[in-house]
């Protein structure tokens, strides 16, 4: 009896949000929230988080095509999927390059092709952790990693000129997902039994961190250097992407609003997130990782007080951007990975005075500089 | 504030699969269902934070997204045509039709497999994806129903019976 109704309330369980759609939700939420103001659009307050629901852009052959699989039901399920399982093809070949085609705007296109190359490296997590990272689908993972890597510094390179603060932005915060996940795969395989796995995850993870580092420097050398300032020559060179110098302190100012503004709504999911795994970790760890969570918060608060504009401020916004994707990159996975031991995230001070975090700071920098 | 911000977010975290869930059943596509999904969350934290008194979240949100589901038909007026109509014995005269054997029937079911009715009940129209969704994917009671749909009882179970046996059509037609 009834056998109907179970069976059609599980196949009716499947549909649910999935973990990027929830985070997004969550995102707009925490924002309206704080902002408090009436929110007429909710969809656009985050840089596009689903590039396609400008409906009205779109070419109509595109949606019909996502309308036909997104009520194939084949394509939810196939979301989830990691090189190696049946759906993982559809994922690559039916999902994404919808997606790909209905990102219309260029900032909506960076977006995505970001959010790709995230999805990679998940799946390169939930391998690692498995140990199952073959040298055959790292290659793979990192061919089409580097492929949404390059569309987003094409299309970064691109919007430079108009608005380069965006460019800068999308820029520090794909490099900081970069390195985050590269130190979660490492952490994850470190810890595996099978000994190719856990080479292919170094090297995966390495790769990252290197890249990472890489896009943080391009982007710190082309737009809003601070030099830029003083040095009429570097101020003649860069005339094309900074048409009048004075701009420059502005641009950077508003950067680093725009980054310290970012760091703290990744923080507050990263929070959300950390209090509904709570229960599974140790009191230390939570102690621990609340104490990350508070001198990152220092950090920008910081910011924001001593004005925006002073010169090192957009060293520090990066920093409290890549601790804050950290943060959550690591408290994410956490949640993906219950029974291993990832938190409290590295690299990040959680001793509770905030005195040595300025040169630290500094040294981080420099040390990038020197690569 | 704090604490009304801290119950919301739980709010969420608890209920925005199963609001999710029923909205894709309603619609034609999961970017919608998102959407109004969220805007599900966000109409009903303005509400809160106007000060509005919300006695229990659950059925609140569902009644908020039954309105922007409405809403959603009519503005889009090319769906709501093959997709809201009630068909020529819908409407008024269900209130006046007697209780049926909707047992009987749920049991006559048993034959069909219950994972494809998910993708075949979107052929039905709304009003019947609406009850059926809310009755055996949400778990609600037909008094429930009734109440968030402002019918009667009866109506509810007539609904139900009608869609059911529409579902049946769809799935032996198959």
């Amino acid at each position: 009896m009834d056998n109907f109704f179970s069976q059609f309330r599980k196949e009716a369980q499947k549909i649910r949000l999935s973990h990027k759609e929830r985070g997004v939700m969550r995102r707009t939420f925490e924002e309206a929230m704080r902002s408090g103001a009436f929110v007429k659009s909710p969809i656009r307050i985050t840089p596009s988080p689903y590039p396609f629901f400008s409906s009205k852009l779109v070419s109509p052959l595109a949606f019909i095509l996502l309308l036909a699989i997104a009520g194939g039901g084949t394509a939810y399920a196939a979301e989830g999927a990691v090189p190696g399982d049946t759906l993982y093809a559809i994922k690559l070949k039916v999902n994404e390059p919808v997606r790909e085609a209905l990102a219309v705007s260029s900032e909506a296109k960076a977006n995505w092709h970001a959010e790709a190359a995230e999805r990679r490296m998940e799946e390169a997590e939930v391998l690692a952790e498995r140990g199952t990272l073959t040298p055959e689908t790292k290659t793979e993972l990192e061919a089409n990693l580097d492929r949404h890597a390059a569309e987003v510094e094409t299309v970064v390179s691109v919007i430079e000129q108009e608005s380069p603060i965006v460019a800068a932005d999308i820029s520090t915060r794909f490099g900081s997902a970069l390195a985050a996940h590269g130190a979660v795969i490492a952490r994850l395989g470190e810890e595996g039994e099978n000994e190719v796995s856990r080479h292919e995850s170094g090297d995966f993870s390495r790769a990252l961190k290197d890249r990472g580092r890489k896009i943080a420097f391009a982007e710190r050398r082309v737009s809003l250097d601070d030099e830029a300032e003083n040095t009429v020559q570097m101020a003649a060179k860069l005339e094309v992407a900074m048409p009048a110098p004075v701009a420059v302190s502005g641009d950077r100012e508003e950067l680093t609003l725009r980054l310290a503004k970012n760091a703290s709504t990744t923080l507050d999911e990263a929070e959300v997130r950390l209090d509904s795994i709570r229960k599974n970790l140790g009191v230390t760890t939570t102690a621990r990782v609340k104490a990350q969570i508070g001198k990152t918060r220092n950090l920008i608060r910081n910011l924001r007080g001593e004005g925006a504009s002073a010169s090192s401020s957009k060293d520090k916004g990066e920093k409290a951007l890549k601790d804050a994707a950290t943060l959550k990159v690591f408290i994410e996975a956490q949640e993906k990975f219950r029974e291993r031991v990832l938190l409290p995230a590295p690299g990040i001070d959680d001793t509770s005075e905030n005195q040595g975090d300025e040169e630290e700071n500094e040294e981080d920098e420099n040390e990038k500089e020197e690569d | 504030m704090e604490d009304m911000e801290q119950s919301f977010r739980e709010a969420f975290e608890r209920h925005a699969d199963e609001l999710f869930r029923h909205a894709s059943f309603r619609l034609p596509d999961r970017d919608r269902a998102l959407e109004l999904t969220q805007e599900c969350f966000l109409k009903v934290w303005q509400y809160v934070q106007r000060g509005e008194n919300v006695r229990e979240i659950r059925p609140f949100l569902f009644r908020t997204l039954r309105n922007l589901i409405i809403d959603e038909y009519r503005k889009a007026k090319s769906f709501s045509l093959d997709s809201m109509i009630e068909d020529d014995e819908g409407g008024v005269i269900e209130s006046m039709l007697p209780r049926d054997d909707t047992n009987t029937l749920e049991a006559a079911m048993d034959r069909f497999d219950g994972a494809r009715a998910v993708s075949a009940i979107q052929k039905l129209p709304d009003l019947y994806r609406e009850v059926i969704a809310m009755r055996y994917v949400d778990d609600l009671s037909l008094r429930e129903i009734a109440a968030f749909i402002e019918e009667s009882e009866n109506v509810v179970s007539v609904r139900l019976h009608r869609g059911l046996k529409k579902l049946r059509a769809l799935l032996e037609a198959e």
